[in-house]
């Protein structure tokens, strides 16, 4: 708990010294990579569907890069790295490309959204056998996990403080809505919808 | 001293091993029924599937010159390397459907059911209300199939089956994923199967006789002394015998056991679900419905109307009476019903014209792989009948 207080004082004396800074008009240039890091929960369903419904947590780091230079209507490529924990579909990590369109108002609040491709790799959630043909008996299998694809439409809402202070931050909540393009071996359930519902937080290096 | 008392625990621990397992059967689970003519080409067929797909089969076949067979292939549980035998119980999912049935047809007889009543005669207006053609729907749409109202296991519920697989429902609760949608047709116009369908049935019943488990045990368990069938009610409380379940989740060959979430949706599927039996029981059962001891009315629940060929070919039966499906493959007419789930298939099936009685249990599952349901579903019937006919 003292650690805890510690680190609490750390940060909030490392924030308020970004907001004093506030002051400073100068602007600060920025480096190309950003670094975000996202913590949330993932469920199985269609997009704004279930999503408190079970508890698997979701944790992504990534990335994304300027297509213009326009700070209100901001284009963007991103790549995230990430794993979520899902007893029931299986453990999983992906990496996923996407695409996007951030709106940003001028007091620091911003909307935006992206399309997104993505690869993953799911893990079966328990031990796995296969038969021998021969003699027909099982034998446990390594758990490689099995290889997807995915499509995603992402939503994100937050408040950028770098707008009104030096604090080079940016933090959102974002639901992202995927499906995974093989599951079962079934016709009238070829495609698995999923989501994920996040917090971020985006770090933006000062340019060296 | 020591090793008397090693030898009396190793005894007793074989003694209660699965596969030694000793249940009501008034059939021997231990025989190869070597006697029966085609016993060596039936047992084949029984190997060939649990070698192909499936972790383990038991196909049970009565024969009216030929006599029983009964047999095994695969496994009951791969973690407990224990061969599946005949007499192990196994999850029946929709063939629920005929035992539903049967206590209808049985208060029809009884004076206590209308067939052509509607369903709001016996469901209070809030069910009613908001069931699709509710108001206008008769307990012989229900048993036929032809309500017009949607299944409960669409896409809404298998998401929310895969963020809580376990999750036991009461019968309200899934009609909850049917209640005030569109109907898919006018009552009686179209067939569209729908579990929806005889979980209002089984409400019917429940508002006739009180309990419906009670009624199914009164009126065709204890009757027929079907003492390896069970009704699952709590998922905690399997009986001895069981087998495990699996899938092929990726239909990639990798097997996974899911017994937990299998004996879940057996108990917590309410009115769609429940009913745990043994080939020899089932095929008691089935026996009894065919030669008239448990319905009067039986050519009215063989009635069968043609259901859509789209229906036909991505499902084999080609037609469906009340709570029972006729199936021809290949010129031969059964009937009976087909049991699919996530870690189990079952079938039953009488063929009228040549008295024949054919059962297949199994436990890998069928609801989330088309190869599965296809080789079990089609295919066997068709290889057991090059042998059978």
């Amino acid at each position: 708990m003292t650690i805890f207080k510690k680190y609490v004082l750390i940060l909030l004396a490392v924030s308020s010294s970004y907001l004093l800074n506030a002051q400073d008009t100068t602007p600060i240039e920025y480096a190309k990579y950003p670094l975000k890091l996202s913590l949330g929960n993932h469920v199985v369903g269609f997009p704004l569907e279930n999503l408190f419904s079970s508890f698997n947590p979701h944790l992504s780091i990534g990335t994304e890069r300027g297509i213009n230079k326009n700070q209100k209507h901001h284009l963007f490529v991103a790549a995230s790295l990430g794993f979520f924990r899902n007893k029931v579909i299986g453990n999983t990590l992906f990496l996923d490309l996407d695409l996007g369109y951030r709106f940003t108002h001028k007091r620091g609040l911003y909307v935006e959204t992206s399309l997104g491709l993505g690869t993953l790799n799911q893990y079966h959630p328990r031990a796995t056998y296969q038969q021998n043909t021969t003699d027909g008996s099982y034998k446990k299998r390594n758990n490689k996990g099995f290889f997807a694809s995915s499509i995603a439409l992402k939503l994100g809402i937050g408040y950028d403080f770098s707008k009104k202070s030096n604090l080079p931050v940016r933090i959102g909540i974002h639901h992202n809505a995927f499906i995974q393009t093989t599951y079962f071996d079934v016709d009238n359930f070829p495609i698995m919808p999923q989501s994920t519902t996040n917090i971020s937080i985006t770090y933006k290096f000062k340019k060296s | 001293m020591r090793f008397i008392f090693l030898l009396i625990i190793t005894l007793f621990m074989a003694s209660c091993a699965k596969d030694n397992i000793t249940l009501e059967n008034d059939v021997d689970c231990t025989s190869d029924f070597q006697d029966h003519p085609k016993a060596s080409a039936l047992q084949a067929v029984a190997d060939q599937y649990a070698n192909d797909g499936f972790v383990g089969m038991t196909l049970l076949i009565d024969h009216p010159t030929d006599g029983l067979w009964m047999g095994s292939g695969g496994y009951a549980s791969i973690e407990n390397d224990t061969k599946m035998n005949p007499c192990h119980i196994h999850h029946t999912a929709s063939l629920y459907k005929i035992y539903i049935a049967t206590v209808i047809m049985q208060l029809v007889a009884e004076n206590k059911i209308n067939l052509n009543d509607p369903l709001s005669n016996y469901l209070a207006s809030d069910i009613t209300d908001r069931i699709p053609n509710g108001s206008s729907v008769s307990i012989k749409n229900l048993l036929q199939q032809r309500s017009g109202i949607p299944d409960i296991f669409e896409v809404a519920f298998i998401t929310d089956f895969f963020n809580n697989p376990t999750k036991q429902y009461t019968i309200e609760e899934l009609l909850e994923y049917v209640y005030d949608k569109n109907p898919l047709s006018a009552v009686d116009t179209e067939f569209h199967y729908s579990d929806a369908n005889f979980s209002l049935l089984t409400l019917v019943i429940e508002s006739i006789e009180g309990n419906f488990i009670q009624a199914l045990k009164t009126r065709i368990f204890e009757p027929l002394n079907l003492t390896d069938t069970y009704f699952l009610e709590n998922p905690t409380q399997t009986p001895v015998g069981l087998a495990d379940s699996y899938w092929d989740r990726y239909g990639d060959g990798n097997i996974e056991n899911n017994s937990d979430i299998q004996v879940a949706l057996t108990a917590g599927l309410s009115g769609s679900d429940g009913i745990l039996t043994t080939a020899n029981d089932l095929k008691k059962f089935m026996q009894a419905l065919t030669n008239g001891e448990l319905v009067s009315n039986l050519a009215l629940m063989t009635d069968f109307l043609a259901v859509p060929q789209e229906v036909q070919d991505r499902e084999v039966y080609s037609g469906y009476g009340m709570g029972l499906m006729k199936v021809n493959i290949s010129g031969e007419d059964w009937y009976g019903h087909f049991g699919n789930q996530i870690g189990s298939g079952a079938i039953v099936l009488y063929n009228a014209n040549k008295d024949i009685t054919f059962v297949a249990l199994q436990n890998t599952g069928t609801f989330f792989s088309d190869e599965i349901k296809s080789k079990f579903f089609y295919q066997l019937l068709s290889d057991l009948e090059a042998i059978i006919l």
